[in-house]
């Protein structure tokens, strides 16, 4: 969009640092080094320091205009008590003296500027698009219109941009029809085929699918969609987990240790196949019994008679043993087996006079932990929750309008008839897609009135030369901002925001301070 | 791409190659999507390296600059923390090499310099090795911290952290009710009187937006990213990273103990004096040109005493000589310069000149004065 007067603006040979978000200027800013001034003049230096310079600060205004307006006062704040501002020789090495960078401040005339201004705010991707907005009556300062980008702000002046032109500027291109259609029609293809490998082996193609979510960017609607699932199937169980573990105290664990000495002879294989066959533990538990278990009798623990209840207990406590043998049937007569151990526990644990029964106690709570994961571990292989798969829907099969038809070769009126064309047809094309995270619309066309991506998507490297500015305070949500003051600077840091480092700046400033004569500055003198 | 027509014009020093390593373009390449020769020049070659290959929606999904962060730390180029490399793969982090756009095809690789056959440095085969640079370091000039620098070449910029929603949120409230005053709040939260009542002013705006719901999905989207990629300042809030953390709860605030200073004043501030001479504060006064208090005082005084007098002329609007017992009539004319009164006939409005006064209307449109 620049004339063809400008058309060095793009250049990646000249590779000039610009206030522009374009792929080429994102890697002009990638790969820049600073110009090698071994061999040049004193006045190659200076001029080669203002040339680099122009590049961003006032890129699209002339040189005419720049002198006019140039003015060599340097406005800075230093700290009321800092080490800076009692000594200006370096003698204390220790103390850390920061360089106040005075010549910065040399193009600080340009902030007031409202189309610099605008995109210090982050309102528009780059100065000329902020020229544009303001052009297209999209601006107003204290609640007026100025179709002025030469408007100077003073502080506390409020400035409201139009959303609409905000938002398309900042935002992804919108798509062509036919390039939305080809789009679609993959799109759809690689849904109905993810779709049917889910459902033919859930858990098995579960990873892969979840990689290729992860892959996605992170406000994709696609992966907007999934994580939401992905989310509330982990929250169910780890739920079930959480119980789990609320329900496995010390009383079953003793009840279960109780079960296998009373009932087998106890060594590691037993101790394993009652602790979700985790070879650790059973090991763990054979060495307590060579230590002290084997001292404990069964026998004098055990009630005399099992008390039959009417009211068969159906606790949580029965949860964890059922887990590890689920395809079994549940028979009364467990229950109140079970019952018996847990009596057993309880009068172990209310032993405390027995030095063996205290070790034991000792011993539990590491123990506990290790059960704890295995738990957790056996848990996650055996649910993961994928009822989701079943509410989801394929694409039915799409119509041949979808077959892509390049543009490649054809002139701009071509283009044009023959979206035009497409464009008729658009409605009736976009009942065809009924993708879960896009419904009734085409890809990028949600409203395809407007003229940039919908729903909205982010410019591409929008992320790079995105700059908070210091002199202003935004609301994004609104697309508006408040010009707080004009930007100064201080020892070790400069509001100014610019690419260039120091040295180039004290450069320009010694080579503008000699040429312009501002007529304006010298009549009123230092402001 | 600009056209370079007669070589003898060009100075090699000033072309902007990259200064890290990459694959050159070979003579007779052809390229795999098209079946032709590759069209485009060196740097085109290169550009491709840099961005990785598209997708099927036209996205570079493999280039970490291409979509912006969305967890409150912006992500700057920086090239060279990572020797000019700046594809990955997302999910693991793995660096991907494009070393042959041409076939639109990437590789596994990492990055290591190798000087005589042998390897030279650390290989970066991972994205958090690259991330422990970016977040750890600091620059030696200015202590800024480098996720914080958004040009590499320059220190002394650095980007500022954006208020939290429920910072913000409680600033409006607390000056809602009007119990609160700005300065108070200012002093507590140690930011400008200035930047509250901005924040004040803004919320009120908003709030008659979402009232007239003339705030739709896109905009709210757009605000979502447009904050994700910024840093955000919260008293309350800590970051996980600790080193993180240090350096946002001190970016976001100002510093209220600043004055105004120029380069021009900055050595005449201080002066040496002999041990043994007394220095008073009226010695002071002398140096820093200042009247002694009694002095100031006395004419303040007497300034006041001189606005009571005059305070009834500006409703009078005209004032009132005194009569001298020789004048002859109650009203008489005095000389005055034409130009300081009315104007004078003759002078010229200088239409064309560059420092000419000007307004905007109503309309906003520029109006001469």
């Amino acid at each position: 969009m620049v004339a063809l007067k400008y058309r060095h603006y793009d250049s990646l040979l000249r590779g000039r640092l610009t206030t522009d978000n374009d792929l080429n200027h994102i890697f002009n800013y990638y790969k820049y080094t600073p110009d090698r001034t071994n061999n040049s003049t004193i006045f190659q230096q200076l001029f080669a320091s203002k040339r680099n310079l122009r590049s961003y600060h006032g890129e699209h205004i002339t040189e005419k205009q720049f002198k006019n307006n140039w003015v060599p006062n340097l406005h800075a704040v230093s700290k009321l008590s800092s080490k800076t501002d009692t000594t200006t020789n370096k003698i204390d090495i220790a103390s850390q003296t920061f360089e106040t960078p005075y010549q910065m401040q040399a193009v600080a005339f340009l902030e007031k500027r409202l189309d610099v201004a605008i995109y210090r705010a982050l309102l528009a991707p780059s100065v000329r698009v902020a020229r544009t907005i303001i052009l297209s009556k999209g601006v107003t300062v204290n609640d007026v219109y100025i179709r002025d980008p030469n408007y100077k702000l003073k502080p506390n002046d409020f400035v409201k941009c139009d959303p609409e032109k905000v938002v398309r500027y900042m935002g992804h291109e919108r798509p062509l029809i036919n390039e939305s259609l080809r789009v679609d029609a993959l799109q759809v293809a690689e849904w109905n085929e993810e779709l049917k490998n889910l459902r033919d082996d859930p858990s098995g193609y579960f990873p892969q699918f979840k990689f290729k979510i992860d892959g996605l960017y992170e406000r994709d609607p696609k992966r907007v969609f999934f994580e939401k699932l992905f989310a509330e199937s982990k929250r169910a169980s780890q739920k079930a987990v959480y119980e789990l573990r609320k329900n496995n105290n010390d009383a079953t664990i003793v009840a279960k240790i109780f079960k296998v000495l009373k009932n087998e002879t106890p060594s590691v294989e037993a101790f394993t196949k009652e602790f979700l066959n985790d070879s650790k533990l059973g090991e763990e538990l054979f060495a307590w019994y060579n230590k002290f278990l084997s001292k404990l009798s069964v026998e004098k623990y055990t009630p005399e008679a099992p008390t039959k209840s009417d009211e068969v207990k159906l606790t949580p406590e029965g949860v964890s043993e059922n887990l590890s043998k689920k395809g079994e049937t549940e028979t009364p007569n467990e229950t109140i087996v079970q019952d018996e151990y847990r009596t057993i526990a309880a009068n172990v644990l209310a032993d405390s006079e027995n030095a063996d029964v205290r070790t034991l106690k000792n011993n539990l709570s590491s123990f506990k932990e290790k059960y704890f994961r295995a738990i957790e571990k056996d848990a996650k292989v055996n649910d993961v929750n994928l009822d989701w798969i079943k509410t989801l829907k394929e694409n039915e099969e799409l119509p041949e309008d979808f077959v892509h038809q390049s543009y490649e070769g054809l002139e701009k009126d071509d283009i044009e008839s023959k979206e035009e064309e497409l464009k008729e047809k658009e409605n009736e094309l976009a009942k065809h897609i009924n993708l879960p995270w896009q419904q009734g619309h085409l890809w990028g066309r949600k409203n395809p009135e407007l003229e940039y991506f919908t729903p909205w998507k982010p410019k591409p490297f929008l992320g790079c030369l995105a700059v908070a500015p210091f002199h202003i305070e935004v609301n994004f949500r609104t697309c508006q901002f408040i010009y707080l003051r004009d930007p100064i600077s201080r020892p070790g840091h400069s509001e100014i925001i610019s690419p260039y480092g120091l040295q180039e700046h004290k450069n320009a400033y010694l080579y503008y301070k000699a040429r312009v004569n501002n007529r304006n500055y010298n009549r009123k003198g230092a402001q | 791409m600009s056209s370079i027509t007669a070589k003898r014009y060009i100075n090699h020093n000033l072309i902007k190659f990259p200064r890290y390593s990459y694959a050159k373009l070979k003579p007779n390449t052809i390229d795999s999507l098209t079946n032709k020769p590759f069209e485009g020049t060196e740097m085109d070659y290169v550009l491709r390296q840099f961005t990785g290959p598209k997708d099927y929606k036209g996205d570079y999904i493999y280039n970490k600059y291409y979509f912006p962060p969305v967890n409150n730390i912006p992500n700057y180029l920086h090239a060279d923390l990572e020797l000019g490399n700046p594809l990955r793969l997302k999910q693991t982090g793995e660096v991907l090499t494009f070393s042959r756009p041409e076939t639109n095809e990437v590789e596994l690789g990492s990055i290591q310099k190798y000087i005589n056959g042998s390897p030279v440095g650390r290989a970066i085969s991972n994205e958090s090795f690259v991330r422990n640079a970016y977040y750890n370091a600091k620059d030696k000039e200015t202590q800024v911290p480098r996720f914080l620098q958004p040009f590499p070449w320059n220190p002394y910029c650095k980007t500022n952290s954006l208020l939290s929603d429920n910072l913000k949120q409680a600033i409006r409230d607390a000056m809602k009710t009007g119990k609160v005053d700005a300065g108070f709040i200012s002093t507590k939260l140690s930011l400008k009187v200035n930047k509250i009542n901005a924040v004040n002013r803004l919320l009120e705006a908003e709030e008659d937006l979402v009232e007239r719901n003339l705030i739709d999905q896109d905009m709210e989207s757009f605000a979502e990213t447009m904050k994700g990629m910024l840093p955000v300042y919260d008293p309350v809030k800590t970051h996980k990273n600790s080193k993180l953390d240090a350096a946002l709860k001190t970016n976001g605030r100002d510093d209220l103990d600043e004055l105004p200073a120029f380069k021009e004043l900055e050595k005449s501030k201080f002066i040496s004096i002999p041990e043994g001479n007394t220095f008073t504060n009226l010695d002071a006064a002398n140096v820093l040109f200042l009247q002694p208090a009694d002095k100031v005082i006395n004419t303040l005084k007497a300034k006041e005493t001189e606005t009571n007098e005059d305070e009834n002329l500006e409703d009078r609007r005209f004032i009132l000589g005194k009569k001298y017992v020789t004048d002859r009539f109650d009203f008489h004319f005095v000389d005055v310069k034409v130009g300081e009164v009315g104007k004078r006939y003759g002078t010229g409005n200088r239409a064309n000149r560059k420092d000419k006064q000007y307004t905007y209307d109503m309309n906003g449109k520029m109006v001469f004065l």
